[in-house]
């Protein structure tokens, strides 16, 4: 168990800088998740902490020790791959203590070793078995077995569910959570997944074009998101965004024809003019939708009805913009039906209209 | 289903028409080699023989040079095979592994080496193997042979190692191989199968091989040099010559049996 610590990492291809200048505290036993679209230098970032990647600057620290200039196998990590990258020429319990046999563990520790890391993955009766044999489920077992019987200092994992189904998936994220409580091992985690990253992230760190944007835990991530980016990459629906023009001196915004009240902590901000544009972002469950007028809601018109089962999506139209809001699945929309929307004040985010960030920076830790 | 089924007709025969193009010579020499001499010379030829003998075969195992050509070749063989892997298995690996400069002209390289007519340098290479004191050696046709077999070497092998993906030996150094140790313990095992393809088809091609062996050696022929000199200079039997001829073209059958499936990775086709 140990810190993570990347201090100003940088890596370019060619012309191409896959991670600018990034740097992250990973605390003790923390799950850390590095979020991003494709391209945005999450697994670059990763395979730079393993000592894969070749650094054109920077540190990375594990446990208090610089292991920059350190190969992959003496940086105390272990890494499960997208692809698992288990060994087809071995048997799983070859597999799975190959890394023990490097460092010439002495038998019985590398049995007693084994047995509980194959019992913990539960996958005991497969060790005589060659991969070819198993089931791609089973492979990223047999995968996370051996990077964990190492006891790693950290474990590193790329994408290690995008290449299950669905339903298959969904049992591994558990099963992953389980596994990070009970060993307790400091986790770097990378996904394209936002669903992955709020269900497993001790914290998030979102990334976008080799930089990170926003580093913070879920719940703040998802309700207080730092830029318009940040909001429309996570959640599904992604989360809404209205222009809108600033009113008496920061205390309401019109959006839509219709008056928004505002919290009283947007009134002094930095960007929060009179007569001034910004983007309102709103998440889709932050509404409340009514059937008649009243103040402080915006007129829009209902265009589609998705019932999804547990909640019910509408696709509406605010003014000319697109939004969408979700409701409970027994209320009764049809197309074409007038609805007026408020958002819920404490659930407003203010963004600038240009550059995207949020008015009031959200302040890393900060409760809400 | 009409379509398909002509289509599927059509292939067949030319299929068949190739077959037989390489076949039906292989066929008639083999039933040669079971023949009598008197059958052979005697007009017209029966086609079949009757009944089929060991005579001429045995007549050509017993005849001068035969068996010690025969070493000569398997030699020549060996060297070669370790030669082209030695050198071939390490290009192949780079450049399924690395982007470095002039990649793409190495790659190239490799093919224009096959354009090149070797007749053009049978003087030029005569006269540098008897200035260098290779000619008439075993070890100088070997050089030449791995010449002609590296490029099919490297193909083979950078296929191969195309297959065994780098994210193997990855996750072998993230458990505490150095690069050395993973390629070793993970690379090279999984390959093997491969690589020994490539093997196999650099000693049939060596085997075979009797342009550069008949010019470059006078007294340690290979096989097909003491055939070939039989044949065009010695006026040898003609049950010398089809015995002889089946003799080599066997082991090249069976070996390219064995390993038809490897020789389609060349195309990065492989038949399961």
């Amino acid at each position: 168990m140990a810190t993570v610590h990347l201090d100003r990492v940088t890596k370019r291809f060619g012309r191409v800088t896959a991670v600018d200048g990034v740097t992250l505290e990973v605390r003790d036993g923390e799950f850390m998740v590095l979020l991003g679209p494709s391209g945005c230098g999450k697994t670059t970032a990763l395979r730079c902490i393993a000592g894969l990647e070749r650094m054109d600057g920077g540190r990375i620290v594990i446990g208090g020790e610089d292991v920059t200039d350190r190969p992959p196998g003496r940086r105390g990590i272990a890494m499960v791959f997208q692809s698992y990258a288990v060994f087809p020429h071995m048997t799983v319990r070859d597999n799975i203590t190959f890394g023990l046999r490097i460092r010439k563990t002495p038998a019985s520790e590398t049995q007693r070793r084994t047995q509980q890391a194959a019992e913990l993955l539960q996958i005991g009766e497969l060790l005589d078995r060659y991969p070819a044999q198993l089931s791609g489920g089973q492979r990223q077992r047999v995968a996370v077995a051996r990077a964990i019987v190492m006891q790693p200092q950290v474990l590193l994992m790329d994408e290690p569910l995008s290449n299950l189904d669905a339903l298959l998936r969904l049992q591994m994220r558990a099963e992953l959570k389980r596994l990070h409580r009970e060993t307790g091992a400091t986790t770097v985690y990378v996904t394209h997944d936002q669903v992955e990253a709020l269900s497993l992230g001790d914290r998030i760190a979102v990334m976008r074009n080799g930089v990170i944007v926003q580093r913070d835990t879920p719940s703040v991530i998802y309700n207080r998101p730092a830029s318009t980016f940040v909001g429309g990459f996570i959640g599904s629906p992604p989360m809404n965004f209205l222009r809108g023009t600033v009113e008496e001196g920061g205390r309401s915004v019109r959006v839509a024809g219709a008056a928004l009240g505002l919290e009283e902590r947007w009134a002094g901000a930095e960007g929060i003019t009179a007569g001034g544009e910004v983007v309102v972002g709103v998440r889709p469950e932050a509404f409340e939708v009514m059937a008649e007028p009243c103040p402080g809601a915006l007129p829009a018109v209902v265009v589609v009805v998705e019932p999804l089962g547990g909640t019910t999506l509408l696709t509406v139209n605010v003014g000319g913009e697109t939004a969408k809001v979700s409701v409970a699945p027994d209320t009764d929309h049809d197309s074409g039906q007038r609805v007026w929307l408020r958002p819920l004040p404490d659930r407003m985010r203010l963004m600038e209209p240009v550059s995207g960030r949020a008015v009031i920076p959200t302040e890393e830790g900060a409760s809400r | 289903m009409m379509a398909r089924a002509a289509r599927t007709a059509i292939l067949a025969t030319i299929g068949t028409l190739i077959a037989a193009w390489v076949l039906f010579p292989i066929l008639l020499i083999s039933l040669a080699a079971f023949s009598s001499r008197a059958q052979l010379y005697s007009w017209p030829r029966a086609i079949v023989p009757t009944p089929p003998t060991l005579d001429t075969i045995l007549f050509f195992l017993r005849a001068q040079g035969v068996w010690q050509s025969t070493l000569n070749s398997l030699i020549v063989a060996l060297f070669t095979i370790v030669l082209a892997v030695a050198i071939g298995a390490p290009a192949g690996y780079a450049l399924s592994r690395f982007r470095f400069p002039g990649r793409e002209g190495f790659r190239l390289g490799i093919l224009a080496t096959k354009m090149f007519p070797a007749t053009v340098l049978a003087i030029p290479l005569a006269v540098a193997y008897i200035r260098w004191g290779l000619y008439d050696n075993l070890l100088g046709v070997a050089i030449v042979h791995t010449a002609l077999a590296l490029p099919f070497a490297i193909v083979i092998t950078t296929s191969v190692f195309v297959g065994v993906p780098m994210e193997l030996e990855e996750a072998a150094m993230t458990l505490g191989c150095t690069r050395l140790q993973a390629f070793l313990r993970v690379a090279l095992p999984i390959a093997l199968p491969g690589l020994a393809a490539a093997a196999i088809f650099t000693f049939v091609l060596s085997w075979n091989e009797v342009f550069a062996a008949a010019i470059l050696t006078l007294h340690n022929r290979t096989l097909p040099a003491l055939l070939i000199n039989a044949v065009a200079f010695a006026g040898a039997p003609l049950d010398y010559r089809f015995a002889g001829g089946f003799f080599m073209i066997v082991p090249a059958l069976i070996i390219i049996f064995i390993i038809r499936r490897y020789l389609m990775t060349l195309w990065g086709v492989t038949i399961r």
